[in-house]
């Protein structure tokens, strides 16, 4: 038994332990609901991260949107059999945004571009391939100087295709090819020889004013690029072709500039050359692709369509002329509208300014000027190929520009008549939106050809 | 007066075009102020080293001159001077003119293509 003092100290040192216990088990709770606040707020940190990070991401790419579908990428990115906007529109424009989804999709993670089994490509799908890659790279850097921690630069490595042709337009749009060591592999393979890359440049339409103005510069560096390549073949660019080549470029950059509702084009150049047959026979194969994204030209014509009442119902009424003539026409008002469009004084601008109307039409005809030479049976067949919207429109030797008294018309028939419906293999529907305007052109240059149209050399100085 | 057309073109370029350049180089060179002055003539100097002269361009320069004056007045007042030695490049730019002149006939005259296909 405990003496009443020793039960009196015994319970005080039980209070004291239990005081104790208290104080523990509440120490305890501050801890775990310290921790537990810590752990709330990394969480709520790490989602406020993740919330910017995705915002910021989504805004970036926002420009290229009209191509992303998230979560459709894919880390191989198989390029079809037939890589071609011009003959297979549909399957190539969708590998193409396939690629610009991966990017988007696997940020940091390596990719790769197999072209093993692609035997045919052209230029525009090619050229529009690198476009996104640049500048969804340039993005992503972007990106990158925003979130240091994070690493987001893509890995993209190609492989390469077995068709030496194909292997020709890559190094001629500029993927990472070792020119000498395929020339010296294929030589016997292929008639075009890939000569050079000019590189790939960018305007801005804000550059209005006469000193900021970019298109002569680059329309410069085409004919000189042209100019370096021929020269290996001593010969080089007559003054007509010198101001076909700039008219070309220099109307469809403004065209961009004036009419598109973004703000960047782009443009490249390639040049092949076959000598096969001797350099003085040389045939060079000239592409000029450009590219712009923002409204289509239909778009564009039906944005102005109250302002531009005036032009815009004559053309509505030659269309609906050509539509009650050919019941069973199969193009929709996006076509033929286009198509109209192509002809010298229509323009969405008409009522700022009338002697608007002019570009378009000069473009196609300095087309038409520099790329008369053909040879079917080698397969050189010049191509004007442009893709705005909904709308494919072709123009070749057999179907260009002509005049109809001093107004120069397209009308994409052999009858020449607008009321007639235009050839369906030179105006087609693209099943799929191109998301802007790309122009692609395909020219061929022969030395025997241009000396018999121009009666001999005529670079007199 | 002589306009030398040289300033309008940007550096390391041999080529004009673009509307809003040549309606900017109108304003800038006073091109409207010069239509006013009835008995004055204006020398237009292209550059020896120009290989194209484009549509937007010109037609941006002086196609409100050519409306206010009309296509034959106009080519009273204004007159071209090629700088360059080189003859293919002259007539490759004269070809670029005489377009110039068809297009703002063309819009002057209400001359399109619905005067054909309607």
């Amino acid at each position: 038994m405990l003496s009443p003092t020793d039960r009196k100290k015994q319970l005080q040192r039980d209070q004291r332990n239990y005081k104790k216990h208290l104080k523990e088990v509440e120490r305890k709770n501050k801890f775990q609901k310290n921790s537990k606040r810590q752990e709330n707020e990394h969480r709520f940190r790490q989602n406020h991260q993740n919330r910017i990070f995705k915002s910021r991401k989504e805004s970036f790419f926002q420009r290229y949107g009209v191509l992303i579908t998230p979560e459709s990428g894919e880390e191989h990115i198989e390029i079809p059999e037939n890589f071609c906007l011009c003959t297979n529109y549909a399957t190539a424009f969708s590998t193409i945004k396939i690629f610009a989804s991966s990017i988007y999709d696997y940020l940091g993670s390596p990719l790769t571009l197999d072209f093993s089994k692609c035997k045919r490509a052209d230029t525009a799908a090619l050229f529009l391939l690198q476009i996104i890659r640049l500048e969804m790279i340039g993005i992503v850097e972007d990106l990158q100087e925003r979130f240091p921690a994070l690493f987001l630069n893509p890995d993209i490595k190609v492989s390469l295709s077995k068709t030496p042709d194909v292997v020709r337009l890559l190094i001629t749009t500029g993927y990472p090819v070792d020119i000498e060591a395929f020339n010296q592999e294929n030589r016997e393979k292929v008639t075009m020889q890939p000569i050079d890359h000019m590189g790939f440049f960018r305007g801005n339409s804000k550059q209005q004013e006469y000193r900021e103005n970019r298109k002569p510069v680059v329309a410069k560096k085409v004919v000189d690029y042209l100019n370096k390549c021929l020269d290996r073949y001593g010969y080089e660019l007559r003054e007509d072709d010198k101001n076909s080549t700039e008219g070309i470029i220099g109307e469809v950059l403004s065209n961009a500039e004036d009419h598109s509702s973004s703000d960047t084009w782009f443009i490249t150049s390639n040049f092949s050359g076959d000598i096969s047959e001797g350099t003085d026979k040389m045939v060079g194969e000239l592409n000029i692709a450009i590219a712009n994204f923002g409204h289509s030209f239909y778009e564009a014509f039906e944005s102005t369509k109250i302002k531009n009442h005036e032009q815009y119902n004559q053309v509505e009424s030659l269309v609906q002329r050509n539509r009650e003539k050919n019941p069973t026409m199969k193009f929709g008002d996006e076509q033929l509208y286009t198509l109209v469009m192509m002809s010298e004084t229509i323009s969405r601008l008409k009522y700022k300014e009338d002697s608007r109307g002019t570009g378009t039409i000069k473009f196609l005809r300095s087309f038409g000027e520099l790329g008369d030479f053909e040879n079917k049976a080698n397969g050189y067949m010049p191509n004007l190929s442009l893709f705005t919207g909904h709308t494919h429109l072709i123009c070749d030797n057999e179907l260009k520009p002509f005049a109809k008294d001093t107004v120069y018309c397209l009308s994409l028939n052999p009858e020449k008549d607008l009321t007639v419906p235009p050839r369906e293999s030179h105006l087609k529907i693209l099943p799929e939106k191109f998301p802007g305007t790309l122009l692609s052109v395909k020219i061929y240059l022969n030395k025997q050809h241009l000396d018999k149209k121009y009666g001999g050399n005529q670079n007199d100085n | 007066m002589i306009i030398d057309l040289k300033k309008y073109r940007p550096h390391n370029s041999t080529s004009f075009s673009g509307r809003p350049q040549g309606m900017d180089a109108r304003r800038d060179s006073g091109i409207p102020d010069l239509d006013e002055k009835k008995d004055e003539t204006v020398k237009l100097v292209i550059p020896a080293d120009t290989t194209s002269f484009n549509p937007s361009f010109f037609l941006g320069l002086l196609y409100e001159s050519i409306k206010k004056l009309g296509l034959e007045k106009f080519k009273a007042k204004y007159f071209w001077e090629f700088e360059t030695d080189n003859e293919a490049r002259k007539r490759a730019l004269e070809k670029n003119i005489e377009d110039g002149y068809r297009s703002a006939n063309n819009t002057l005259n209400d001359k399109n293509i619905f005067s054909f296909f309607s």
